[in-house]
């Protein structure tokens, strides 16, 4: 049975949407690989011609004894040590240049050019010891040159002024400063390696030599080939985010793909019912018909693959070039095609299509041999009864799961509960959705019904008509839209809670933290800002570790003032109002109030009176001792460990960040967060994931409209002599397209209108478990939900224009001549 | 008296194709249709009957000659306008596949008039489905109707809006006889009691024998136009022309 009746026309749809999955696929996987590589690249400068290294353990240092053990090694050529240290370095304005609140390091310039971890992109390396070279993105955001002079902060933070002379290209965000060995350790006060890395003779095998190496305790040797590894293996956790997402995404392309299939071969199959009957008459067996049509699925699978690898590197070349503003900057580098795409694809292609045509192949093979002789073929449809039962069976355990996830304390864990309930109602709202799409698409129909009369509903009537296939139709749109209504309810919701998480907590205008490596902050800084009128309220936060019954907590002393203006911690149990000297606020969980909580710190016990339980707050510390309690139990706590700044009314922000940095600039390791700023950059930070989540969803969204176009063109088809008699009976042409037009505008505002709904129910759900402990405040994006629905309404209603203009096209007396 | 006639065909001319493939189905063909009369198109197949009827419904367009429906020429019109001519003057009764499956039998009856924005007449409906013996099937779909109800919920339809003009296309060639004599009866009545103009094409000559006249097609030419036709005599002038 070569054959099966199916024309390849008809098979366009099931072909496209199959290039567009593929596409998705093997342009995430070519993608990826080009990313690796070219991060692979980048991070390989590190390792360059480096054959062993021996690493010290965080925090510890290589000895130059050490190095000379690994030179005195047998099989080692040359060998030299590579010192990094921090080296705070200060900007033209004596800010600190600092990357996610870090200083930057200092390298040493290195011995030996051929085992440096840099390379020199502009002017010479340092020679003397008034000399630097800045990496080239710390000279970006500088906008230091060469011939300028910098100051970096010496170990006793004392300022020294170097001259650029040479711009580096190194590995990395962290703002590096490479100076001469002597200089370094001069500033620094360090001596010791972080590495040591050496080259093998020619022809001795760098395991041997890795083996023979004397490593000191707390140390770890490595070939360079493994280092190699280690260091992309660093690359690749920047990426692996964005590729995991896309993963995601590509595997909803296939899923919507699956949808669109599984429909039309379902429709083909019942289109050609009588023929396959007649088939059957004469003598093909079930297998045989079964065979054919998976035959002919498996073409449509193959033919489709190869089109989407094409596409697909359209599709990787497009996100590589776009991935700056999926928030990943990668090193330039071209497409790297690897056989393995290739292979996923056309082994993806052809198994998506037989998997979603045996279903629909396997019911074709039920018709009996006698439908060919009857007038009517009766349909052949599950049983409602098991449908319900099933969808009821799916729901609850969706549902319970679902309230599991809830009720659990562990952020995670409850989130991937909740998400697995989620996936288990909307199985069940796929099941179910064939029995209820019809009620739906009537009410949806309602208000065109009255204002266009009967074309609005003949077209209400023929989606109802074939309730499976309208919901099988609109599934494909429901996956798309609930995904990105659910993200964008998530969205919204994280950035209304964490904003007002932010401002309940700390209604202030500006943190002061240590810079990373430092203990606290000058005691001069809170005193020269609590002098500045500029400021209406600065509130010093001292910390001490300690320990109560067995757990370590961070005890902290707060400004009286500050207590209910810039620190308002909610009360689970007591009144604020009580809290004075003797007394402290504790973090909920930790005794009664009134209790007398023993507090072990800095090496002496004492007991304080708990005046209320408060929620724990991570930046001020679980047990808040009355300021002059703090000062006479830890009278050596000098240094401020938080000092949280409000401006004054009616001060201009940018003039109010001038003076929190002149009080700065005598004491510069200190991060400043600007919460105006803080606010700003999550903002853009979740635009920017409503960005991506809309661009491939839209992917998605693509193939469900293809969906729809052919759905509805396989339905006119069937419908010739309907569209024909309608015609006759005065149906113009022009009400006729726009019949069609309602139908798919109906088909897809319901799948729209459901996958909001779902998608703001569960991402509602998702973030409540996500915040554990904290309640989520719910935030439907109104705007962004109703562009959603209306975006997909627009798209189906242009899905309609191809099979609408075909059906209006044909004359009435030809089409009543056809079927 | 141009009043009188329902429709009135002049040198009517369909050709399909072009050139030496070309076929004439209608041959200016000339002909009138008074108003209250029961016409019958008869022929042979291919005699063109089918043709002059889709021609004077305005499902098709001629290639030469005029026809007027109640006064309007339909030639030169443009599709939209014949489209609403064919709603508001014409009704029509198909073969088969008459009705839309996704309307009850009192949607699909009410279809042309509220495709043309008229009130509904509840009473109109009352008295046609009872003169039909619809009334209790109104709220049926088509699947559940039988031939003979679905035809005759088809005949409601053309008749519901007091058309200039009903066309009936081989009405009973899909029925079994009884169930075919009782539609063709319905149509003489329409005719005989409510003054409605009937024009039924047929190659059946017992359901032409129900008719006032009968016109003979033959190669898209009128051959023939008998007066009170009987069965046997439509009969052997078909038998005549195959001979």
């Amino acid at each position: 049975m070569r054959r099966t009746g199916l024309r390849p026309r008809r098979l366009v749809p099931t072909g496209l949407a199959i290039v567009l999955a593929v596409a998705f696929v093997a342009g995430t996987m070519i993608f990826s690989d080009s990313a690796r590589s070219a991060l692979v690249d980048q991070f390989a400068r590190a390792a360059r011609n480096v054959d062993v290294v021996v690493s010290a353990a965080s925090g510890g240092r290589l000895t130059p004894a050490d190095l000379d053990a690994v030179r005195r090694t047998d099989g080692v050529a040359s060998a030299t040590g590579r010192m990094r240290e921090r080296l705070p370095l200060l900007d033209r304005d004596g800010r600190l240049v600092a990357t996610f609140g870090a200083p930057g390091y200092g390298i040493d310039v290195g011995d030996d050019p051929t085992l440096r971890s840099y390379d020199l992109s502009a002017g010479s390396l340092p020679t003397s010891d008034s000399e630097a070279a800045i990496d080239n993105k710390t000279a970006q955001t500088t906008g230091y040159r060469i011939g300028d002079s910098a100051t970096v902060l010496d170990a006793s933070e004392q300022r020294r002024t170097l001259r650029i002379v040479g711009i580096v290209a190194i590995t990395g965000d962290v703002s590096t400063t490479v100076v001469t060995r002597a200089t370094l350790t001069r500033l620094t006060d360090a001596t010791g390696y972080r590495n040591v890395v050496a080259t093998v003779s020619a022809g001795v095998d760098p395991e041997a030599v890795r083996d023979r190496l004397r490593v000191p305790a707390a140390a770890s040797a490595r070939t360079g080939d493994q280092f190699r590894q280690d260091l992309a293996q660093q690359a690749f956790a920047q990426i692996n985010g964005l590729t995991i997402g896309l993963y995601l995404f590509a595997a909803v392309a296939v899923l919507v793909a699956g949808f669109v299939i599984a429909n039309t071969f379902g429709i083909l199959v019942a289109q050609r019912q009588r023929e396959t009957a007649l088939l059957r008459c004469v003598g093909a067996r079930r297998g045989q018909i079964l065979r054919s049509l998976l035959a002919d699925s498996a073409l449509v699978g193959v033919a489709g693959a190869m089109l989407g690898i094409l596409l697909g590197y359209a599709v990787a070349w497009g996100l590589l070039e776009g991935s700056a503003a999926l928030g990943v900057r990668l090193p330039a580098g071209g497409l790297v095609l690897t056989p393995y795409p290739l292979l996923v694809s056309l082994l993806l292609g052809p198994l998506v299509t037989m998997v979603s045509a045996v279903v629909p192949a396997a019911r074709a093979t039920r018709v009996p041999p006698v439908a060919a002789l009857r007038m009517v073929v009766p349909a052949t449809g599950r049983s409602r009864r098991v449908l319900i039962v099933a969808a009821a069976l799916v729901a609850l355990a969706g549902t319970l799961t679902t309230v599991a996830g809830l009720r659990l304390d562990q952020p995670e864990a409850a989130m991937i509960l909740v998400v697995a309930g989620g996936i288990g109602n909307f199985l069940a709202l796929l099941l179910i959705s064939p029995l209820v799409i019809g009620r739906l698409v009537a009410a949806l129909g309602w208000l065109p019904g009255r204002l266009f009369g009967v074309p609005a509903r003949l077209a209400v009537a023929n989606a109802r008509r074939n309730p499976g296939r309208t919901a099988a139709t609109t599934a494909a749109l429901l996956v798309g839209v609930g995904l990105m209504a659910g993200g964008s309810t998530i969205a919204a919701t994280v950035d209304r809670t964490a904003e007002a998480q932010l401002n309940e907590a700390y209604p202030v205008d500006y943190l002061l933290t240590p810079a990373e490596g430092q203990r606290g902050i000058s005691p001069a800084v809170g005193a020269r800002l609590t002098g500045d009128p500029t400021f209406d309220l600065v509130a010093k936060v001292k910390q001490v570790d300690g320990r109560v019954a067995g757990d370590t907590v961070t005890v902290a002393g707060l400004d009286s003032a500050a207590i209910g203006t810039a620190y308002r911690p909610e009360v689970t149990a007591g009144r604020l109002a009580d809290f004075g000297p003797g007394s402290a606020l504790v973090a909920t969980g930790q005794g009664k109030v009134g209790d007398e909580l023993p507090v072990s710190a800095a090496g002496r016990k004492h007991q304080v009176r708990i005046a209320a339980l408060v929620e724990a707050s991570s930046l001020v510390g679980d047990v808040i001792l009355w300021p002059s309690d703090f000062a006479a139990l830890y009278p050596s706590q000098r240094d401020d460990s938080l000092i949280l700044v409000r401006s004054a009314p009616g001060v201009d922000t940018s003039a109010a960040r001038q003076r929190v940095d002149a009080a700065l600039t005598a004491h510069p390791l200190v991060q400043v967060d600007d919460l105006a700023s803080v606010r700003a950059e999550r903002g853009a930070a979740i635009r920017q994931i409503l960005g991506i989540i809309a661009v491939l969803l839209g992917f998605a969204l693509v193939i469900a409209l293809v969906g729809i176009t052919n759905t509805l063109s396989l339905s006119v088809l069937e419908r010739t002599r309907e569209s024909a008699l309608v015609r006759a009976l005065g149906l113009t042409r022009g009400q006729l397209r726009a019949t069609l037009l309602v139908e798919a505008l109906l088909m897809a505002s319901a799948g729209a209108v459901v996958g909001v709904a779902f998608g703001v129910l569960y991402g509602w759900l998702a973030s409540e478990a996500a915040f554990g402990p904290t309640d989520a405040l719910l935030t439907v994006p109104g705007g962004q939900l109703l562009s959603f629905v209306l975006i997909a309404a627009v798209a189906g209603a242009g899905a309609a224009v191809l099979p609408s203009r075909r059906a209006a096209r044909a004359s009435v007396v030809s089409a009543m001549a056809d079927a | 008296m141009t009043t009188t006639h329902a429709v009135r065909a002049d040198e009517l001319v369909k050709v399909y194709g072009e050139g030496e493939t070309a076929v004439t189905a209608v041959d200016r063909v000339s002909v009138t249709f008074p108003a209250g009369q029961f016409t019958a198109i008869v022929g042979p197949s291919g005699s063109g009957k089918s043709t002059l009827m889709h021609l004077l419904a305005g499902l098709d367009t001629a290639t030469s000659g005029s026809i007027l429906i109640g006064g309007v020429e339909l030639t030169g019109l443009a599709d939209r306008d014949l489209t609403v001519l064919r709603r508001d003057r014409i009704g029509f009764v198909f073969q088969a596949f008459n009705l839309l499956p996704t309307l009850t039998a009192e949607q699909n009856i009410l279809l042309p008039g509220e495709l043309a924005g008229r009130r509904v007449e509840r009473q109109r409906l009352a008295q046609v489905a009872a003169d039909l013996g619809l009334a209790d099937r109104l709220h049926h779909y088509p699947a559940q109707l039988s031939g003979g109800q679905q035809q005759r919920v088809a005949c409601a339809r053309a008749l519901m809006s007091r058309p200039d003009v009903v066309f009936a296309d081989e009405p009973t060639g899909s029925l079994d006889t009884r169930t075919g004599a009782g539609v063709l009866e319905l149509l003489r009545r329409s005719v005989r009691e409510w003054g409605q103009t009937v024009v039924m094409v047929t190659h059946d000559p017992v359901a032409a024998g129900y008719a006032d006249r009968v016109v003979v097609l033959a190669d898209g030419r009128i051959v023939d136009d008998l007066r009170a036709p009987t069965p046997d005599g439509v009969a052997d002038r078909l038998q005549r022309l195959g001979a």
